[in-house]
């Protein structure tokens, strides 16, 4: 490969890069700036070395915020693509008809706002709600509980919201990246004798590597910063069993006016955000044994 | 007059004479101006900058009467801007922290705005005014607390006065006449008899207390029914205007949270209460569901068009039958002169016309609570409902019986207080260990005003 070009590169790179530099790059080190300081926004910011880290690092309701990121990313991450994994070989392996209504009615919930998916679901989840009544004409009256207002349940039915959202775009992803693999390499795994079962493991599930990634790393960040679902159906609650970062974040910085602390726990997100994609990109860049 | 309502930007010719005005103003700040604290703008076209969170028919009054304000005093414009509840607070200490503050701002409260502006030295405390005007002496003396902070902006309840009220709430029990007459339930006098008529309503297959509490603060107002008469005046004014030596952790909150949680246990709230919007439990009582509604006064407009004669207000009975009921409430948000305000006594003329009787009477010829006391110049209340309120709002101020809101204690609410509140309901916390939580971070806070 020829090294010429010199600053080239770079100047194909400096129309991003100017976007990139005052609107991500510098509010972050705003933020991580901020988060050494005691601040409410107001009067003089006092230096408070690594306090907010030391408070937030130490708060047990911090700690639970992010217990409940991590439990939400088996829900919005590791289930969707699970279940998006057989839906896409499935839809694309046969020619049904009716496949592609079926995948633009999985990718529907990705084109509606997830304010009104979480209003939508607030009622479908009520005590008196569909599913309530669903659950009651079959019998289980004692399954019928207000989902979104339990202690136990509200954490688990706020991630099955968030795998029904992202269900599609994991579909979409992999659909995509199946269109990618050579049909001949079905054909030659069909001539060696090869079943259904374990043509999907060696041929579908390595060609879909790079999509199993890139959905991972969309549904995995889309967990640890969820704020909007969370703040439209359960707004943290009931107690604390629904609390996230981003709606400790937002209180702080904006009801609270304790813009340090707020820093700090966001400083402390990102960098949760980074270690998780990174992880997730060294898993899927390994050459296979 | 130029006023550009909700402060959007409109290009009208009024906004060019507003934009001229504004031009002249500071182009008025010559030597002349300098070190005179009324007469930075030229003295015959003043524009006095004003910011308001008020909506409804509550938006419209404030408007009303700033433009007979500035009919009565020529050459004087006033513009008004509007933002909305939720946002106001940051939007206003983004406004007063900026080159073009506002004149008059109506802020909030304790700690949520009120405190942090003071202490970063941004409003006027309005002592001389307030001797000039009698703002001091106009008010209920449940209210002047309120009115009252430390130049520091340390210390809430005490300190000059800083916030001139002009509008009241008061929280109570909204309840279905006709349910409550279905069930042969009389208006129950003592805690005991609401208690025993909550009873009755469940084992008719009644919802007897309807509640929306997915937004967390709706039972900490629950919580506020049953405290006015489970703790004492020592126990709430402590815990609200920082007196260390209370907490929360004292015996009548102990009691209050057991109360509740009792009810609870007993299937007395509404099942569905943890996961439903306050607005969804204010409708489904208003179509017939649920005996008792815990709710403010500010409900009373949207209640009485949607149920008409069929709904009632009362304030928790006491523990003795004719005792005086003791309820939460407050004279509600008041008006602030910004520090930064180059024309103060325009300001404070304008803030008095704001806060006099002809506006508490057009206030409650409305339906709503003003902190006055009008005497015989009060207006017949429009309808039943409102008339319950205001005569429960009249008998806590008479009986100096209002309790101020324990949330005024710290801006801690929606972080510990609401949602620790809401786990001792459910009883999963005891009384014990969640009002412990909540003590520790008010400690906090306290602390770190030293």
């Amino acid at each position: 490969m020829s090294r010429g070009g010199g600053a080239l590169p770079y100047l194909y790179l400096l129309p991003a890069f100017l976007f990139f530099v005052p609107f991500v790059l510098v509010p972050f080190a705003h933020t991580v700036g901020l988060s050494f300081y005691d601040w409410d926004g107001l009067t003089q910011a006092a230096f408070a070395g690594l306090d907010n880290y030391r408070e937030a690092l130490a708060s047990p309701l911090v700690r639970s915020a992010f217990t409940h990121a991590l439990v939400l990313i088996l829900f919005f991450g590791l289930l969707p693509v699970l279940m998006a994994l057989p839906l896409a070989a499935m839809s694309a392996r046969t020619n049904a008809t009716g496949g592609s209504a079926l995948r633009t009615l999985i990718f529907l919930p990705q084109a509606i706002s997830t304010v009104v998916v979480g209003v939508s679901w607030g009622w479908i989840l009520a005590l008196d709600g569909p599913l309530n009544t669903g659950l009651r004409a079959l019998g289980l009256d004692g399954a019928a509980i207000d989902w979104l207002g339990s202690f136990s349940w509200a954490l688990p039915s706020l991630g099955m919201v968030g795998a029904w959202t992202l269900l599609g775009l994991c579909v979409a992803l992999f659909f995509a990246g199946l269109q990618q693999i050579p049909e001949s390499l079905y054909d030659a795994a069909a001539v060696d004798g090869a079943g259904r079962w374990r043509i999907f493991r060696a041929v579908t599930l390595p060609g879909l590597k790079g999509p199993v990634a890139v959905a991972l790393t969309v549904t995995v960040v889309s967990a640890l910063r969820a704020f909007d679902l969370v703040f439209v159906t359960t707004r943290g609650g009931p107690g604390t069993e629904t609390i996230v970062p981003g709606i400790l974040i937002y209180r702080r910085a904006f009801e609270d006016a304790r813009l340090g602390s707020a820093a700090a726990i966001a400083v402390i997100l990102a960098v949760v955000v980074f270690a998780a994609t990174w992880v997730i990109n060294r898993i899927a860049d390994r050459k296979p044994s | 007059m130029s006023r550009s309502a909700r402060g959007r930007l409109s290009f009208g010719p009024s906004s060019l004479v507003a934009a001229l005005l504004v031009a002249g103003l500071s182009a008025g700040c010559g030597p002349n101006g300098a070190g005179d604290r009324d007469g930075a703008a030229d003295k015959d076209h003043r524009t006095l900058e004003v910011w308001t969170p008020e909506s409804g028919s509550r938006l419209l009054l404030v408007q009303r009467r700033a433009d007979q304000f500035a009919a009565a005093h020529p050459g004087v414009a006033v513009n008004i801007t509007v933002r909305d509840f939720g946002s106001y607070p940051a939007q206003l200490k983004l406004a007063l922290a900026s080159d073009r503050p506002p004149d008059v701002a109506i802020g909030n409260l304790g700690w949520s705005l009120d405190g942090p502006l003071i202490k970063a030295g941004l409003l006027r405390p309005l002592d001389a005014w307030a001797a000039r005007y009698g703002w001091d002496k106009r008010f209920p003396d449940a209210a002047r607390a309120q009115m009252r902070f430390t130049t520091d902006g340390r210390q809430f309840g005490r300190g000059a006065i800083f916030g001139i009220p002009y509008a009241a709430d008061v929280i109570g029990w909204f309840y279905n006449l006709r349910k409550l007459a279905a069930l042969g339930i009389p208006v129950p006098a003592t805690l005991a008899e609401l208690e025993s008529a909550f009873e009755t309503a469940k084992r008719a297959g009644e919802v007897p207390i309807m509640l929306g509490n997915k937004a967390q603060w709706p039972g900490l107002h629950l919580f506020y029914l049953v405290s006015g008469d489970l703790a004492s005046d020592e126990e709430i004014n402590g815990i609200v205007f920082g007196d260390r030596a209370v907490q929360w952790t004292s015996p009548g909150f102990v009691q209050s949270v057991r109360r509740l949680a009792a009810w609870n246990a007993k299937g007395f709230i509404e099942a569905g209460a943890n996961g439903m919007a306050p607005a969804d439990a204010l409708a489904r009582f208003a179509q017939g569901s649920g005996v008792f509604l815990p709710a403010g006064s500010w409900n009373v407009a949207e209640l009485s068009a949607a149920m008409g004669d069929d709904v009632a207000f009362f304030l928790t009975p006491p523990l003795r039958a004719g005792d005086p009921r003791r309820a939460t409430g407050s004279v509600g948000y008041g008006w602030h002169i910004t520090a930064a305000s180059r024309q103060p006594d325009l300001a404070a003329e304008f803030i008095d016309y704001m806060t006099r009787d002809e506006f508490a009477i057009e206030l409650v010829a409305g339906g709503d609570l003003s902190p006055l006391d009008l005497g015989e110049r009060t207006p017949p209340p429009p309808s039943g409902l409102a008339g319950d309120v205001y005569a429960a709002w009249q008998s806590v101020v008479s009986n100096g019986t209002l309790l101020p809101y324990l949330e005024f204690a710290a801006p801690n609410g929606a972080e510990v207080l609401y949602p620790a509140m809401q786990t001792m309901i459910a009883g999963r916390e005891t009384p014990e260990q969640g009002l412990a939580r909540i003590e520790e971070s008010r400690k906090e806070f306290l602390d770190s005003l030293q």
